[in-house]
C-alpha cells in the first residue's frame, strides 16, 4: 500500500505511547524492553506483522500471529501504546487489535472502522483513531474499547498531534486531496476551527514550547504527455495552539515532496525525510531561520522514527521480501540494523 | 437420440487422437504446433457444464498454477507470469489490451469447439504476450454433415449456483450455423474456517455473488471447394462481487466485464495456395468500483485486427507468410488526457519441410509498434522419428510481451506508468521425447526459459510506484504426461516440475536471487481416470499441487501448504428418452486449501445438470 503518512514518533512518545504507572513483574513480560516496527504487508494479502526489537538488538518477527492463534491482518498500519495496552491498527481489515504489552496476548478486537490510520490518546479515557473511510476520526472509549461517537474532519485524517487540550488533525487528502488542519476541542469531540497549512498535510508533531509543528508534502499534477501542469511546494508549519495560527511557515524547493516529521525526546529539533527522488533526512532546530541544507543521513528511509537519542529508519527493499530497520545516532551514524518483516511501516517504543 | 450419443463419442474419439480438419485452410496454431509439447481440453470432464472456468478445468488437469483471489484467478504457465500467458479465439488474441492479462474465472470451458493448451512461447507466431504458452480456442464449423439440432441444458449447485443455457446447430449443405446462449447466477456462499480472526470461526464467503450472460453465434458457408466464409461473434457481460482476503470483514468491491468479439474470415483453397483473411473487432468494458474509497477505475478498449496467411505447399516445402495490422483505442479514467491510439504491425515467414521422419519448421517475424521496440524473434521447431513409435521433438524460440496500456500510461495518487519501458523478452529451449502407440502414450519434455526485462511495479524512492524492466527470471522444468487405454478404461496422468528463480537483485538488500518464486510450485500433477461403457461415463481426477512460497523468510519461508483434490463425475445418457444427465462432486474430501494467501477456497461441491436435446 502506498504510504500516505506515518506514525509522528513524537507525538507517540509524549502522549499515546507514554507508558503510565506500570511496574513490571518478573514473571510477565517478554515485550517492556525493546520496541515494536509495524510491517504492513502486502496489500490486498493480510500478511502485515509486528517485529519485536530488544533492547539487546533481538529481532523477534510475528509476534502478534506467533502468540495469538491467528494473523494480525491485512496492511498493519500503524501501533500505540495506551495505559499498558498495544493498540495495533490494521488498515485494510479495518479494526484494531488491542494487546496486553508484556504478552502481546489479545485482549480484544474493535471492529466498525473502515480504514484505520492512526490512534493518539486524548485523555485516561479516550483515544482518537483517524479513519479515511469516514473522513473523520472515531472516539474510543479506552475503558470498554468501543466506539462512542465520531467527529468529521477534513478528506484523508492522518496523523493525530495533541496540544492544549486540542487534537490536530493532518489531512492528508486520503483518495482526494487537502490542504487542512482540523483542530478538535477534546472536552467536547467539537471541531473548533480547520488551518489552512498547504496541499497533503503528513505529519506533525508538538515542541517543547506546545507549538504543533506540521510538514506537509506538496501536489503535483500531470498531464496526457506527462508534463506538469501545477505544482505546489510542500511546507514546515508552525501551529500556535492558543491562537491556532500559523506562526510561522517555511516552503520546500518545489518539487519535492517532503515527509515523516518527527522530533528529539526534548522537543526542540525536529527532524524529517526531504528530496525530489531519492530524499534524505535532515535535522531542525526549532528556533532556526531557514530550512537546512545539509542532510544528516543521505538514505531514503521507507520510515523515519526517534527515540531515546537514536534516529530510526526502515527499508521495504522490494517489497516482497522483508525489509530492514536501521538505527543512527543523532549525528547520523549508523549504529545498528536488523531484518524486520515485508514493509515495515512504522515505528512504537515503549 | 443415436446421433447424439455418436456425436459425443466421436468428441471424445477426437480428443484422444487428433483434430478433425474442417477447415479449408489449416489453422496457424496446427500449422505450428510443430515440435510443441500441447494439450487437449478433454471435453468429457466438463460436459455440458457451463459453470466450470478455465480456472476451474486447468487447477486441476494441468501444469498451470491459477491463483484464485478476490473474483479472479490468474494463470502462471511455466513458472512466468500471468501476463505471459496467451490467449487466443480463432487465431485472435483476447488478453486484455489495457493489462495483457486475462481472468481464467471469466471464460467457461463449455461452450467452445475445441481448446488446445500448447507449452511453451510462440511470439513468433502469435506475437506479443506468449512467453509461457498460448491456449487457443476454436471453433470448428463442420459443413458436411447435416444435422439439427437443440440442446436445453440446466444445472444446479452447491453454493448457489444455477445455469441455464440453450444451443442450437443447424448444418444443411454448405451452410452452418451454431449458436448459444447461457445465463449463471452463482452465490459462492461456501463456508470456510476463517484462521486470520480470534479463534479461527466458521464464516460465509456472503460477497462473492457472480453473474454472467454468455452468447455465441457461429456461421459458415462454403461456396465451392475453394472458397468458404465464416463469422464468429462472442459477447460475455460478468458482473462479480470482489471479496477481499479473509482478514477484510468489509468489501463493497464490484467489477464487471463486458467483452464482445466479432471475426470475420475467409478461406481460399487454390491448389498449392491457400489463403485466409480475418478481420475481428474486440471490444472491451471493464469497470472497477470501491465506493468507501472512492474508487471507480474503468476503461474501454475497441481493437481491430486485419490478419493474412498465405501457405504455399510444393513437395515437402511449405511456405508460410503472415501478417496482421492492429489497431488499437483506449479510453481510461486512469490514463489522462482522452483516448490513446496506436498501432502494431507484423509479418511473418517460415518455411516447414516434411519428410516422412523429419520435420522442420522455422519462423522470423519482425513487429512494428507505436512508440516503442520489439526484438526481433526466431523460433526453430523439429521433430525427428527415432525408431518406430517414438520421435524426438524440439524448439527454440524468442518470445516478447510488450509493455502494456497500464504499464505506460497509468496515473493515480501513487502510481505512475512508465511510458520508457522496454519490451520483455523470453529465449526458451525445450526438447521432448514422444512414445506414441494404439495403447499407450508417454511424452517427456524438458524446458529451459529466461526472461530478462520483466516488468516489475516497484515503490520508488519518491514514494510513488513505478514499473521498470528490472527482473530476470530462469525457469526450467521437465513435463511428463502419459495416457493409457484399456477396454473401456482411459488413464492419463500430468506431472510437472517447475524450478523458476529469479536472476538478478533488484536491488542491494535483494535477497531473492537464485530462490523459487512466489506461487510457483515446485511438483504439480493430476491422474486421470476414464471408464466409459455404453450409455453411461465415469471419471476420477485427482490432482496434486506443491506447496508454494508466500513470503520470504530470514530463515524460513511462508508458504501455502500443498493439497491434493479429488473430484468425479457420472454422465447417463437414458435410452429412450432424448435427455441425459450429469454428476459431479468436486473436492469430494472437503479439503482446506489456498492458492492465494488468506483468500479460502469452496469445500466439497455438487453439481447436476440436465440436458435435454431436441433434433
Amino acid at each position: 500500500m502506498k504510504k500516505m503518512g506515518i506514525i509522528a514518533l513524537a507525538v507517540i512518545s509524549i502522549t499515546s505511547c507514554q507508558k503510565e504507572s506500570f511496574t513490571p513483574t518478573a514473571s510477565e513480560g517478554n515485550y517492556e524492553n525493546g520496541y515494536f516496527v509495524t510491517n504492513e504487508g502486502n496489500f490486498g494479502t493480510g500478511n502485515g506483522s509486528i517485529s519485536f526489537i530488544s533492547n539487546e538488538g533481538e529481532v523477534e518477527n510475528d509476534v502478534f500471529s506467533q502468540i495469538n492463534s491467528f494473523q494480525l491482518g491485512d496492511v498493519v498500519q500503524s501501533m500505540s501504546i495506551i495505559n499498558n495496552k498495544g493498540y495495533i491498527i490494521v488498515n485494510n481489515s479495518s479494526k484494531i487489535e488491542v494487546t496486553s504489552i508484556d504478552s502481546m496476548n489479545s485482549i480484544t478486537t474493535i471492529q466498525g472502522l473502515i480504514s484505520p490510520r492512526y490512534i493518539v490518546k486524548v485523555s485516561d479515557e479516550k483515544a482518537y483513531v483517524s479513519d479515511w473511510g469516514i473522513n473523520g476520526v472515531h472516539v474510543i472509549d479506552l475503558n470498554t474499547n468501543t466506539i462512542i461517537t465520531t467527529i468529521t474532519t477534513g478528506t484523508g485524517p492522518e496523523e493525530i498531534a495533541i496540544s492544549n487540550g486540542q487534537a490536530y488533525v493532518c489531512n492528508v487528502g486520503g483518495w482526494g486531496l487537502d490542504n487542512t488542519i482540523s483542530v478538535i476541542d477534546i472536552e467536547s469531540d467539537i471541531v473548533s476551527s480547520t488551518i489552512e497549512v498547504g496541499d497533503k498535510p503528513n505529519s506533525s508533531v508538538v515542541d517543547v514550547n506546545g507549538d504543533v509543528w506540521v510538514l506537509t508534502g506538496g501536489y503535483t499534477e500531470y498531464d496526457a504527455n506527462w508534463n506538469i501542469v501545477s505544482e505546489t511546494a510542500g511546507v514546515l508549519a508552525k501551529i500556535n495552539s492558543y491562537t491556532n495560527t500559523i506562526d510561522v511557515s517555511y516552503n520546500f524547493e518545489v518539487g519535492n515532496h517532503p515527509e515523516d516529521l518527527v522530533i528529539n525526546s526534548n522537543g526542540d529539533k525536529l527532524y524529517f525525510s526531504d528530496g525530489s527522488w531519492s530524499k534524505s533526512v535532515y535535522e531542525f532546530n526549532i528556533t532556526a531561520s531557514s530550512l537546512p541544507t545539509e542532510a544528516i543521513i543521505n538514505r531514503s528511509f521507507y520510515d523515519l522514527a526517534y527515540n531515546n537519542g537514536y534516529i530510526f529508519g526502515s527499508d521495504a527493499v522490494d517489497y516482497v521480501q522483508n525489509g530492514w530497520s536501521y538505527q543512527y545516532n543523532e549525528s547520523g551514524i549508523l549504529i545498528d540494523s536488523m531484518q524486520v518483516g515485508i514493509i515495515p511501516g512504522g515505528y512504537c517504543f515503549n | 437420440m443415436s446421433l447424439y450419443v455418436n456425436f459425443l463419442h466421436a468428441k471424445s474419439i477426437s480428443d484422444t487422437i487428433y483434430l478433425p480438419e474442417v477447415k479449408l485452410v489449416e489453422s496457424k496454431i496446427k500449422t505450428h504446433l510443430l515440435g510443441s509439447y500441447y494439450n487437449i481440453l478433454n471435453s468429457n470432464i466438463i460436459g455440458n457444464s457451463n459453470i466450470g472456468t478455465f480456472a476451474d478445468y486447468l487447477s486441476s488437469n494441468s501444469s498451470f498454477y491459477i491463483k484464485q483471489y478476490g473474483a479472479l484467478a490468474t494463470p502462471t504457465f511455466r513458472g512466468t507470469s500471468s501476463s505471459h500467458t496467451l490467449i487466443l479465439w480463432n487465431g485472435i488474441p483476447i488478453n486484455s489490451s489495457a493489462n495483457g492479462i486475462i481472468d481464467f474465472s471469466s471464460i467457461s470451458t463449455n461452450n467452445q469447439d475445441e481448446i488446445i493448451i500448447v507449452h511453451g512461447g510462440n511470439s513468433a507466431v502469435f506475437g506479443s504476450g506468449a512467453i509461457g504458452g498460448t491456449i487457443h480456442i476454436n471453433e470448428l464449423t463442420n459443413n458436411n454433415i447435416k444435422e439439427n439440432e437443440i440442446l436445453l441444458t440446466r444445472e444446479v449447485g452447491s453454493y448457489g449456483v444455477k445455469s441455464n443455457s440453450i444451443k442450437l446447430k443447424h448444418q444443411k449443405n454448405n451452410f452452418s450455423l451454431n449458436g448459444s446462449y447461457k445465463n449463471l447466477k452463482d452465490k459462492n456462499n461456501f463456508e470456510y474456517i476463517n484462521t486470520t480472526q480470534n479463534g479461527n470461526p466458521s464464516q460465509i464467503n456472503d460477497y462473492g455473488e457472480k453473474r454472467n450472460q454468455e452468447s455465441k453465434m457461429n456461421a459458415s458457408y462454403k461456396v465451392n471447394s475453394k472458397h468458404k466464409v465464416s463469422a464468429n461473434y462472442w459477447h460475455s457481460n460478468l458482473e462479480r462481487e470482489v471479496p477481499q482476503n479473509m482478514t477484510t470483514p468489509i468489501s463493497d468491491a464490484k467489477q464487471y466485464d463486458k467483452n464482445t468479439r466479432k471475426l470475420i474470415t475467409t478461406e481460399h483453397n487454390l491448389n498449392k495456395l491457400k489463403i485466409r483473411l480475418k478481420k475481428a473487432f474486440l471490444k472491451e468494458e471493464f469497470r472497477y468500483t470501491e465506493i468507501i474509497k472512492n474508487i471507480d477505475s474503468k476503461f474501454k478498449a475497441e481493437t481491430k485486427i486485419s490478419d493474412i496467411d498465405i501457405k504455399f505447399y510444393s513437395g515437402k516445402y511449405l511456405l508460410n507468410f503472415g501478417g496482421n495490422l492492429n489497431n488499437y483505442k483506449i479510453l481510461n479514467n486512469n490514463y489522462l488526457g482522452s483516448i490513446l491510439k496506436e498501432q502494431q504491425t507484423a509479418i511473418f515467414s517460415s518455411i516447414q519441410y516434411k519428410s516422412k521422419a523429419l520435420k522442420i519448421n522455422s519462423v522470423i517475424r519482425n513487429e512494428w509498434k507505436t512508440n516503442y521496440h520489439v526484438p526481433v524473434l526466431p523460433s526453430f521447431a523439429f521433430e525427428l522419428d527415432l525408431i518406430s513409435n517414438i520421435k524426438l521433438r524440439g524448439k527454440y524460440n524468442r518470445n516478447f510481451r510488450a509493455p502494456t496500456f497500464n504499464d505506460r500510461f497509468w496515473v493515480s495518487s501513487g502510481s505512475l506508468g512508465n511510458i520508457n519501458l522496454k519490451s520483455e523478452k523470453g529465449n526458451n529451449f525445450e526438447l521432448g521425447v514422444d512414445y506414441i502407440s494404439k495403447k499407450f502414450n508417454f511424452k517427456i519434455t524438458g524446458y529451459s526459459l529466461f526472461v530478462s526485462n520483466w516488468i516489475l511495479w516497484q515503490e520508488q524512492e519518491n514514494g510513488i510506484w513505478i514499473p521498470n524492466n528490472i527482473k530476470e527470471v530462469w525457469s526450467r522444468g521437465l513435463e511428463i504426461a502419459s495416457k493409457f487405454t484399456y477396454k473401456y478404461f482411459n488413464i492419463s496422468s500430468n506431472y510437472a516440475l517447475t524450478k523458476s528463480t529469479s536472476e538478478k537483485a533488484s536491488n542491494l538488500l535483494d535477497q531473492t536471487v537464485g530462490k523459487q518464486l512466489r506461487y510457483v510450485p515446485i511438483h504439480k500433477g493430476n491422474i486421470l481416470c476414464f471408464f466409459t461403457k455404453d450409455n453411461y461415463h465415469f471419471f476420477i481426477n485427482k490432482s496434486f499441487t506443491g506447496e508454494v512460497i508466500t513470503t520470504y523468510g530470514t530463515e524460513n519461508n511462508k508458504t501455502l501448504d500443498s493439497f491434493s483434490l479429488t473430484d468425479i463425475g457420472f454422465k447417463y445418457l437414458f435410452k429412450n428418452m432424448p435427455l441425459s444427465s450429469e454428476i459431479k462432486i468436486k473436492n469430494i474430501e472437503n479439503i482446506t486449501y489456498q492458492t492465494y494467501q488468506n483468500y479460502p477456497s469452496p469445500g466439497r461441491e455438487f453439481l447436476i445438470t440436465i440436458n435435454y436435446t431436441i433434433k
